[in-house]
């Protein structure tokens, strides 16, 4: 057994990390079973005691999801309809137990490719903040995480919470999954969306990810130029093309081959556009 | 005098009476072999082949052996030395040429070469889990690794990966079965054939408590205990006493106390059973081993694994002609305790199923490969032959533009035709297929499906109902004895030789006995799996349970009837003949002497009191042999609905109707079909056992990968008995353990196949995984 360590002030966690790299946990639902039959010999760091960072707190521009709010928390919060997608997911990470010990940014640091959190963050263009000794500062998601399992924060930092933006429009969102069945099972595909709503009823802007389906989850840049300018309509489904989601690179493994992956991820895309675009 | 009788209705045969047991699993209060805690204790760990296949050139243990707390590390050197012998088969087969089959040796640990991913190498043994753990991972195998095979259709190919110098192409029993001649002439004379490749798939079976065994040695009698997670005490205790430690049978006694589920699985003999007995003896301490489930994954007994060539044949009026099976099936690296016999007899049985086929003919090639070995999974082998029979008769009315409920129809064997004797030899002595289809077409509202499916349509899905009228034959030993015991507390034991693994023996055994001489249900207790209470017994297996163990109780009762009416007519100076039995009591007829069985019990304590010569006591054992093996039989109906883009299966609707006899308890009966029939869902939905080609790792290993069903995975599941009750045991039961999982395989990948046959597919093989279904839809779409 290495360090264990669990203050209970941002300020000490950071100064902590400043002395030497540290091993952060928080729910420690990625954490343990990685070390399934392996000694715990880890210097942990365990932030659950960060009281300051559990919970959604609202600014005149953003919502900031803490670095120890739960999936629960997220599906207890009161948020506005552009947060359903992540809620969606939030439900079908894992079992209860789960949902009630694993946080939301400890998803995005494990930085798993089927990440459940990670499509719907993308989608809301969530940004991460990163705080040390020396100050915050602030990535896109998608700069943060750099790779399977791979983040861009230095050692000496602490993720502390994610900010994501008001979108201009009233705006709507979802999430699809795909897997052997629906919960306690890693996903094959799954899909998130944020539709903004312009006052003449066509799209204002759209925002969607993929996730499972490559290294990294992936926002379809390109189909939502596509929609932005289109009405509202159940036929925003038929504007995803196979072109569309060419920039996946999924992999075989024993739960689906690639190409059934890049196919599911389609149907999956236009599923939740025809949804979206369906909803009252 | 007892002062209130219970009404016999509320506990008596035919009641649905709550699981006395559940009481106590409920609230924690039941006793696995892992609650067991005996002083001096120590843990085993078995460190287990990371290869499929390779030869061991040297173990380094010295690492192991110094750390702190371990007491022992052994291996397959120090086994040898001691002499413990290998693990035989508990049935073996004939070759067609009448050769014996071939055998490989099976020791506890592995000497010399490995052979799946999993086999025991060595096992640390330490003063704590975590110790033994540290331990094994300083032992230092030197391993030359071999190709290997574990695909069950390719064990036999010329290129293959040879197991053993023995099993020339891996196969290590060549079987048949039927009139082969007979069978090839209707082929020949048919007006057509349906013929169809299908794959038994591999599951793991998982049931929820692992297996888990505890070794003591008795050096002054020497003699051993083993504390096991098993369902035939018995049968345990007889090979590891004289096959493998070579001691009389008496010197090692087997409990199985509460079992989390076994599923055929836990009855075997296994390595760590043999490890911690050996262990014991060596170290004069108690040693136990609890699986983890990736243990359970790597070294549990798989199920199923056939690869079959099935060919129906029928003439111009769609009438059966003959039946031609061709298997091969995968049996694993050993020759686990029944995993020679059950593709074999058990298939046999009921190939044909609930129809009138002239001709049949079975083949079986069973093969060794760099697997873990397979053995007997509910319903072992029957669900193999339903599977086979029901997907060629859809498959039959697909070709030939028939209803598939009509061609059943027209092909069942009729009730007025039993007895019928089927072309592989059983005797059926009752049955109403079409009695019991009609009555699943009803509840399923069959006549509805056209719209229903329409339905679909009109939202982009293909939807599908699956047909399977399944025929079961209950299996296992034949014989048991129930015996019971009148307790000096007032309370009374049965004692049996089956062995529950939860499915409610406590209850419906104390139903029958409390029904029969209408002892007090609450005053009734249970006893089972210990080999040092009960003298013979047979365990659980082949459905037989209540077939033989309740038989045999109800001829206990009868015994205690006749001894309890000759004490009252003694003790009242009546006439035997005056004497009847009712409610409990023994009374005079005619008259208000009455006395409480419990009384007589007490009576029959004191020799005084008793007619001259009459041996005290009113304790009974009954020896019931099966008369006839029964056969329950049932249809199932699924209703299915795809996602055509993603391969989707959605299970909409789930009917059953079973004719297992006389239903003792409705509920429990339910419960197991339940069970059954969820497990059947899990294998042709959603289980998927992928060894990796090259390597024989396992890949999926885990909960992560191998998807068992869930309880939101199920529609619910309508369940109705129909009984034709059987006149070949006194109490007019089937069997109803496996039937569940026998039905259930064709009835769904039946209903998958019927909603894609739109799109011209014929065949679909099991775990119908949305990848399978979507690339199925694709090559039927795309026009190759």
């Amino acid at each position: 057994m290495g360090g264990y360590l669990r203050p209970g002030a941002v300020q000490d966690a950071l100064e902590a990390l400043d002395r030497r790299g540290l091993t952060i946990v928080s729910g420690g639902t990625d954490f343990y079973p990685a070390r399934v039959g392996q000694p715990l010999d880890d210097d942990i760091l365990d932030i659950s005691g960060l009281a300051e960072l559990r919970g959604i707190t609202e600014t005149d521009s953003h919502h900031v999801i803490g670095a120890i709010t739960t999936w629960t928390d997220v599906i207890r919060a009161s948020l506005p309809p552009y947060f359903d997608g992540l809620k969606l997911a939030a439900r079908e990470v894992g079992g209860l137990q789960i949902q009630n010990a694993g946080t939301v940014c400890g998803n995005i640091c494990n930085a798993s490719p089927a990440a459940d959190g990670v499509p719907p963050l993308l989608a809301l263009d969530a940004r991460v903040e990163l705080s040390s000794r020396n100050g915050v500062r602030s990535l896109p998601l998608t700069e943060f995480i750099i790779g399977n399992r791979k983040t861009a924060r230095r050692p000496d930092e602490l993720v502390t919470g994610l900010t994501i933006p008001k979108p201009a429009n009233p705006a709507m969102s979802g999430f699809l999954k795909l897997g052997a069945r629906r919960y306690l099972v890693i996903s094959i595909v799954m899909v998130a969306g944020v539709l903004e709503r312009a006052p003449d009823g066509t799209v204002a802007a759209a925002r969607l990810a993929v996730g499972s389906c490559s290294e990294v989850a992936r926002r379809m840049l390109g189909l939502e130029r596509v929609l932005a300018g289109r009405p509202i309509g159940p036929e925003l489904g038929s504007a995803a093309m196979e072109e569309h989601v060419e920039l996946l690179a999924p992999i075989d493994d024993v739960r689906g081959t690639a190409e059934y992956r890049q196919e599911a991820a389609l149907t999956l895309v236009r599923r939740l556009l025809r949804a979206l675009g369906s909803a009252p | 005098m007892r002062s209130e009788p219970v009404p016999p209705s509320r506990f008596g045969l035919g009641q649905s009476v709550r699981r006395v047991e559940d009481q106590r699993f409920l609230t924690g209060h039941g006793r696995f072999v892992d609650d067991f805690q005996f002083a001096g204790q120590v843990h085993a760990q078995v460190l287990r082949s990371p290869h499929a296949h390779a030869e061991i050139r040297g173990i380094d243990v010295t690492a192991a052996t110094e750390l702190s707390g371990v007491v022992a590390v052994l291996t397959g050197d120090e086994l040898a030395a001691d002499g413990i012998a290998v693990i035989p088969p508990g049935a073996t087969a004939q070759n067609r040429d009448g050769s014996d089959m071939f055998v490989p040796p099976r020791p506890a640990l592995a000497q010399g070469r490995v052979r799946h991913v999993g086999e025991p190498v060595a096992v640390v043994v330490a003063e704590s889990i975590e110790i033994a753990r540290d331990a094994t991972e300083l032992i230092e195998v030197d391993y030359e690794t071999l190709p290997a095979v574990t695909d069950t259709g390719s064990a036999m190919d010329p290129g293959a990966p040879q197991l053993y110098e023995g099993a020339p192409r891996n196969q290590c029993l060549d079987w048949e079965k039927g009139d082969r001649a007979a069978t090839e002439a209707a082929f020949a004379a048919a007006a057509h054939v349906s013929s169809l490749e299908l794959v038994n798939s591999r599951v793991v079976v998982n049931p929820v408590e692992p297996r888990a065994c505890i070794g003591l040695w008795d050096a002054d009698g020497g003699s051993f205990t083993l504390y096991n997670s098993g369902q035939a005490a018995h049968n345990v205790a007889r090979t590891l006493a004289t096959a493998v430690f070579q001691l009389p049978m008496e010197r090692l006694r087997v409990i199985s106390p509460d079992v989390g589920g076994g599923f055929g699985t836990k009855n075997f003999i296994y390595p760590e059973q043999v490890l911690v007995l050996w262990a014991a003896r060596r170290l004069g301490r108690p040693v136990r081993w609890t699986a983890q489930r990736t243990e359970g994954f790597l070294s549990d007994t798989q199920g199923r694994d056939h690869v079959m060539r099935a060919e129906l044949a029928l003439d111009g009026d769609g009438r059966f002609l003959a039946l031609r099976i061709v298997t091969t099936a995968n049996i694993g690296a050993y020759v686990s305790t029944f995993g020679a016999m059950i593709p074999t007899n058990p298939v046999a049985v009921v190939l044909g199923g609930t129809y009138d086929i002239p001709a049949v003919h079975y083949h079986v090639r069973e093969v060794l490969t760099n697997t873990v070995p397979v053995d007997a999974y509910r319903g072992a082998g029957r669900p193999e032959a339903a599977y086979a029979i029901e997907r060629l008769v859809d498959l039959a009315a697909a070709e030939l533009g028939l209803d598939p409920v009509a061609l059943r129809r027209r092909n069942f064997i009729r009730p007025k035709a039993m007895p019928y004797k089927t072309a592989m030899g059983s005797v059926l002595d009752c049955g109403e297929f079409a009695r019991v289809l009609d009555r699943a077409l009803g509840q399923a509202d069959a006549a509805g499906f056209a719209a229903r499916r329409a339905e679909s349509e009109r939202r982009g899905r293909l939807r599908g109902l699956g047909v399977a009228s399944y025929f079961e034959a209950t299996l296992g030993p034949p014989n048991e004895r129930s015996a019971v015991r009148f307790e000096e507390d007032g309370t009374v034991t049965i004692l049996v030789g089956t062995m529950s693994n939860g499915q409610g023996h406590e209850t419906t055994y104390a139903q029958i006995l409390h029904q029969r001489l209408g002892l007090p249900f609450e005053a009734i207790r249970f006893v089972q799996g210990d080999t040092g209470a009960i003298p013979s017994g047979f365990g659980h297996g082949g459905s037989r349970s209540m077939q033989i163990g309740g038989n045999a109780l109800l001829l206990a009762a009868d015994l205690i009837e006749e001894k309890a009416k000759r004490i009252a007519a003694h003790h009242f100076e009546a006439q035997e003949a005056d004497i009847e039995l009712a409610s409990g009591a023994c009374r005079v007829v005619g008259t208000d002497l009455a006395v409480d069985l419990m009384d007589l019990a007490k009576i029959a304590r004191d020799p005084s009191r008793l007619p001259e010569g009459m041996a005290p006591g009113l304790d009974a054992a009954g020896d019931y042999a099966r008369e006839a093996t029964t056969f329950p039989n049932g249809a199932h109906i699924a209703e299915v609905e795809i996602e055509p883009e993603t391969g989707v299966v959605h299970l909409r609707a789930y009917h059953v109707v079973d004719d297992f006899g006389t239903v003792l308890n409705p509920m429990i009966t339910m419960g197991q079909v339940h069970g059954g029939v969820a497990q059947g869902i899990g294998q042709a939905l959603m289980e998927h056992t992928v060894y990796e080609g090259e390597t024989g790792q396992l890949l999926s290993g885990s909960f992560m990968d191998y998807c068992v069903p869930r309880a939101d995975d199920m529609p619910t599941l309508e369940v109705a008995f129909e009984a034709v009750p059987t006149k070949t045991n006194a109490l007019g039961v089937k069997g109803c353990g496996e039937a569940g999982c026998i039905g259930a395989l064709p009835a769904v990948i039946n209903a998958v196949v019927d909603a894609l046959k739109p799109l011209g597919i014929r065949h679909i093989d099991m775990p119908a995984t949305p990848e399978r279904v979507w690339r199925a839809i694709r090559a039927a779409t795309s026009g190759d």
